[in-house]
């Protein structure tokens, strides 16, 4: 055989070190020091996620279905929990010096509104481009959704968000900063993928579990690194949270508290037989914030009802501009 | 509202339901629907789990968990993740009172409630009564007695299935018990284990209602003696089988000897030379097998069968104790009694009281190898006369489709062959093709009433028969006697 298969095996490559293009972040050397075992234990949580989908998506108007939700569990027990739903409607607008601009008005179907202005965004802005294009109006479907999940997180007793805490839209880091002054306890975020690799090209992550060895789980390796980027106010990790899991995640808190503190409920939580190693309330925020497609369709029907026929042809007529598949926002 | 479940899916007549957790729904149990235009009735017949985790999951899990390696594994709210998800069909819609057909689906979501004797109110009871016992819900008799009209429902026919031992013989005592002082109708009892007659006597009104007969009287029966005259060739149709030569012998010789055709014929005596020697031995010695003296006889008793007739058509309950006999020999004699009261009712200007024929092992007459006779007549036109059967049968595939089509009212105890409880089905007044498991998993005294004179199949409970006699006589008025 021509191509070299067995090369292929990451025990092959060496472990290397963490390594961030950006150089906000610097990178500390692996080191077996760096582990700390713990106990899981029950404690307090408030798992927030989100999720939106396209209803309608024209180069020119975008209409799509958010919704956003949190649990709060202590131990095994559900204490509360809320949901909100809300559309966002963006239009392309001409603004003043041949500028355009995105605008999105909400419009809250379920629970509390959670975003009380309406969003505008230059339509060149970098931070919603996607491939050096200028970004489409359905773009802010998705900054609305991550903007709610942070105000879904203020007033959370130890919030814990699926992914991480960076931001990366203009003006994002408004929200992220009320959120850590109103919730109480300690902000987390853990996530399920993560983009960050060592400098031998080995995903972090798995690097970290090989650095692991056979050590008992649950652990936490890190800091990863000293972040000093203003936009993401975290501590870096990897954690394994359950001895049978087969995944490590990516794990950060907000900069400066202290991982140890929410880390023993996460496991607790962990220990749920349907995602060995993942947090229930996680799971359980994921599956209730997720607007599946079928939904998407069944408000896409309720929408051209409420516009007429005439004036759907017309939309429709637009659309075919955008690829036809286009239904659930891929961002 | 105590909900027991929640609707979540499905289709008409196919209702998928959640399980309230904690909550134990049952095959067969009945729930009520809360609906804007009235109380929707339906009926549980399957049970499956649900889960909201992902199969392989699960079987991960458990392998974990049997493996030893699920210390420190949990499940969070499992109540909410494993359930119970039930199937339910719509049965009746009861609105303002009076029961109508289910056509529309109940609210999407909406919750289900176990029945309230307030729901079941449309139940009354019927001016001339037929009691089968209470309704049921899965396995728990509710306190709500299940009559139907006795009148109709006993001219068209009454077919009680089952396996041996779950309860059929119970079921037809408490009938009659319950039948036995009225006097919409007759009954003729073809009792070939005598236990009818032990259990009727039991009643308050025995003396005046019950008429009992034995080749063996004791204790207030009659002796059952039937005199050759009354014998007709056709009596034997159904009863025994005769070779096409032996038939016209039959007739020959009644025709030749009118009422002393039987004794001409045991005795030997000539037709002539149209009947060969061969053919008058053979019938010489099958009549002799079944003619043996006990209850068939020369001299006397030659009102018999106008008394039993007469008792019949005077709404009294008449028994008759063959357990002695042979079979062919109690079919004879029912084919007897069954041709002069068919006979004499289709002279007759009405069909009133009608009359019911007891006769177990049904087959025996109703097959198709029987042949035509004057109980498969009965079936296919008693109900213009008023004369109707109740068909009692372990094996009721053995009757033809249109007989058991034609008998319409089925109370269908439990029985685990898959060939019977098809034939029920298949020719059932509604359509149980759901329930199936239902019949199957039906236990001692339970039944499923599928009749034309009901608007669904009614699931009963049939009480003891022992039990439910003396309640009702602890019930009943204080007799004279006993002051
Ligand atoms: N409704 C009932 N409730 C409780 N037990 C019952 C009921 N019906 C029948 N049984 C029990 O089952 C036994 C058999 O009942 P039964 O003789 O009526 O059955 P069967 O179907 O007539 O059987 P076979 O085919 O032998 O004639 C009875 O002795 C009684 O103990
Ligand atoms: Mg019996």
């Amino acid at each position: 055989m021509a191509f070299d298969f067995a090369k292929l095996s990451p025990k092959k490559t060496a472990l290397g070190a963490p390594h961030f293009s950006d150089p906000r972040y610097s990178p500390l050397a692996f080191d077996e020091a760096r582990f700390q075992s713990f106990e899981a234990e029950a404690g307090r949580l408030t798992c927030v996620d989100g999720g939106n989908a396209s209803v309608i998506n024209t180069p020119n108007l975008s209409v799509q279905l958010v919704r956003v939700y949190r649990n709060e569990f202590d131990g095994g027990e559900r204490k509360t929990s809320e949901e909100s739903e809300f559309l966002v409607i963006t239009r392309v607008e001409p603004a003043s010096g041949g500028q355009m601009l995105l605008k999105a008005e909400t419009m809250p179907l379920n629970g509390p509104k959670l975003l009380q202005e309406d969003l505008a965004f230059d339509w060149a802005d970098a931070t919603l481009a996607q491939g050096g294009f200028k970004a489409s109006p359905s773009a802010l479907g998705a900054v609305a959704r991550r903007f709610a999940e942070w105000k879904m997180a203020c007033r959370c007793f130890n919030p814990v968000r699926d992914g991480t805490l960076q931001t990366s839209v203009t003006n994002e880091s408004i929200f992220s900063r009320k959120a850590y002054a109103e919730s109480k306890g300690v902000f987390s975020a853990l996530a399920k993928t993560s983009s960050l690799y060592t400098t031998t090209g080995l995903p972090l992550v798995s690097a970290v579990a090989r650095l692991a060895g056979k050590r008992a789980a649950p652990w936490v390796y890190g800091p990863l690194c000293v972040n000093s980027q203003p936009d993401h106010e975290a501590d870096l990790f990897v954690a394994k949270l359950h001895e049978n899991a087969t995944h490590c995640f990516r794990f950060e808190v907000k900069r400066g508290c202290d991982a140890l503190s929410v880390l023993p409920a996460l496991a607790f939580q962990a220990s749920d037989l349907a995602f060995l190693g993942y947090p229930y309330g996680l799971v359980d925020a994921d599956k209730r914030a997720r607007v599946p497609f079928e939904e998407a369709r069944q408000m896409q029907g309720v929408m051209r009802q409420e516009i007429g026929e005439g004036a759907w042809r017309e939309i429709e007529l637009d659309s075919c501009a955008v690829d036809a598949h286009d239904f659930l926002d891929r961002v | 509202m105590e909900f027991v479940g929640q609707i979540v899916s499905g289709a008409f007549g196919e209702i998928l339901a959640r399980q309230k957790s904690g909550e134990e729904l049952e095959i067969g149990e009945l729930l009520a629907c809360d609906e804007p235009n009235g109380i929707q009735l339906l009926q549980v017949y399957d049970l499956e789990y649900g889960s909201q985790i992902q199969p392989e999951t699960i079987e991960l899990m458990s392998g974990l968990r049997l493996e030893g390696k699920g210390e420190k594994t949990s499940f969070f709210e499992e109540e909410l993740r494993h359930y119970v998800l039930a199937k339910v069909k719509g049965l009746v819609t009861v609105r303002g009172g009076k029961a109508v057909s289910t056509k529309t689906l109940p609210k999407f979501f909406n919750g289900l409630r176990r029945i309230r004797d307030a729901d079941l109110s449309f139940l009354d009871k019927p001016e001339k009564p037929l009691f089968l016992g209470r309704l049921r819900s899965g396995s728990k008799a509710i306190d709500k007695r299940i009559e139907l009209d006795g009148e109709k429902v006993l001219s068209h026919h009454v077919l009680v299935p089952a396996t041996t031992g779950r309860g059929k013989s119970n079921l037809v005592k408490v009938m009659l018990y319950e039948l036995l002082d009225k006097d919409y109708c007759g009954v003729l009892v073809m009792d070939p284990h005598n236990e009818y007659h032990k259990s009727l006597k039991k009643h308050a009104k025995a003396g005046e209602w019950l008429k009992s007969y034995s080749p063996n009287p004791e204790g207030g029966q009659v002796s059952l003696r039937v005199n050759y005259a009354a014998l007709k060739p056709w009596h034997f149709n159904g009863v025994m089988p005769f070779s096409e030569a032996q038939q016209q012998t039959l007739h020959l010789a009644y025709k030749t000897w009118e009422k002393d055709w039987i004794t001409r014929l045991l005795a030997g005596d000539s037709l002539g030379d149209k009947v060969q020697d061969v053919t008058l031995n053979v019938l010489q010695r099958k009549l002799g097998l079944i003619l043996d003296g006990r209850v068939f006889v020369k001299n006397g008793s030659e009102t018999i069968v106008d008394d039993v007739t007469g008792h019949l058509l005077d709404s009294k309950k008449v028994v008759i104790d063959t357990s002695r006999l042979g079979s062919e020999a109690e079919l004879l004699v029912a084919s007897v009694f069954t041709n002069a009261l068919f006979n004499r009712r289709k002279a007759a200007q009405t069909d009133k009281p009608v009359v019911s024929i007891v006769l177990e092992e049904a087959p025996r007459v109703l097959s198709e190898a029987a042949g035509a006779n004057v109980f498969s007549s009965i079936a296919r036109e008693g109900r213009k006369f008023g004369v109707g059967l109740i068909a009692i049968t372990q094996l009721a595939s053995l009757i033809p489709r249109e007989v058991l089509a034609n008998l319409n009212t089925k109370i269908i105890l439990g029985n685990e062959m898959k060939q019977e409880r098809e034939a029920l089905i298949a020719s059932a007044s509604q359509d149980l093709s759901t329930d199936d498991k239902a019949i199957a998993a039906l236990d001692k005294g339970e039944a499923i009433v599928s009749s034309v004179f009901s608007r669904f199949a009614v699931p009963i409970s049939i009480p003891l028969f022992e039990e439910h006699a003396s309640a009702a006589a602890a019930s009943a008025p204080a007799r004279k006697a006993f002051v």
